[in-house]
């Protein structure tokens, strides 16, 4: 899995905004729209949702992966969104707001693809270090070197 | 044989969130993880035995069920032949892909 195509410039959001969840994903899943890998927007944040419900995606303290298989999904896409300072109300119900969203979009016909980038991403987040490096990027550039620096194998 | 299928691929997506929780939360959200335990246990135990013992069979390579769309199996890829996909709709064969043996749901 290469990182470095799953992660393009354009899928890097600086200063995600959003009062809802869903207006938060919403904005996360526009680059893969963009991008023709999710053709349909609404049904794929209904996916979206309705698998964040089931057990929420937030971990540690400010990060959450938000991810759904869907028939709307043509191939695995990742975008990241980067909130200010304190954070975003992705999960109500948590203790803490989330800087760092991964929205994971994965085709129903390849359930199972995303996982070995579940695990390389709950990697680089229990890396606190890098974490704050990849908060600090001012631009999306910064941002993607700073994932992309993060070498991990199972 | 749709009811099923259906009630099958329910359990491998809950497999399949059980799967992506332990990954995520890493041994914490023991009371959630432990809730989708027990929902998976409960969709366990509303499917025939025989049904059950194929699934696991084919889960220990990968997935279980798979869905047709026009006329092709999403687990192998492959063509279903349309007098196989026919029987399967008049309930003449079990819905069953001929080629990776995976349970299929028909659109």
């Amino acid at each position: 899995m290469d990182l470095k195509v799953l992660m393009p410039r354009g899928h890097v959001l600086l200063n995600l905004a959003g009062n809802t969840r869903r207006k938060m994903l919403r904005a996360l899943a526009q680059p893969l729209v963009d991008d023709q890998i999710v053709t349909d927007l609404e049904a794929f944040l209904d996916h979206v949702e309705r698998r964040e419900d089931q057990i929420t995606t937030q971990i540690g303290k400010d990060i959450a992966i938000p991810h759904a298989r869907s028939a709307t999904v043509r191939r695995l896409g990742l975008t990241l969104g980067l909130a200010d300072e304190p954070g975003l109300p992705f999960n109500p119900a948590a203790p803490h707001p989330c800087r760092f969203l991964f929205l994971v979009a994965i085709p129903s016909f390849s359930p199972t693809a995303h996982l070995g980038l579940l695990q390389v991403l709950v990697h680089f987040s229990n890396d606190r270090r890098r974490l704050e490096k990849l908060g600090d990027s001012k631009t999306a550039t910064q941002a993607v070197n700073a994932l992309l620096s993060f070498k991990w194998h199972p | 044989m749709r009811k099923i299928v259906e009630s099958l691929l329910t359990l491998q997506e809950e497999e399949l969130v059980l799967a992506e929780s332990r990954i995520l939360h890493q041994g914490q959200k023991d009371a959630d993880l432990l809730r989708l335990e027990t929902q998976i246990r409960a969709t366990r135990e509303k499917l025939k035995p025989d049904y059950l013992r194929r699934y696991d069979l084919l889960r220990r390579n990968g997935l279980g069920v798979a869905r047709e769309s026009a006329g092709v199996c999403s687990g192998c890829h492959l063509n279903v032949p349309v007098g196989d996909l026919n029987r399967m709709r008049r309930g003449q064969m079990p819905w069953i892909c001929p080629n990776c043996a995976r349970f299929l749901l028909l659109t």
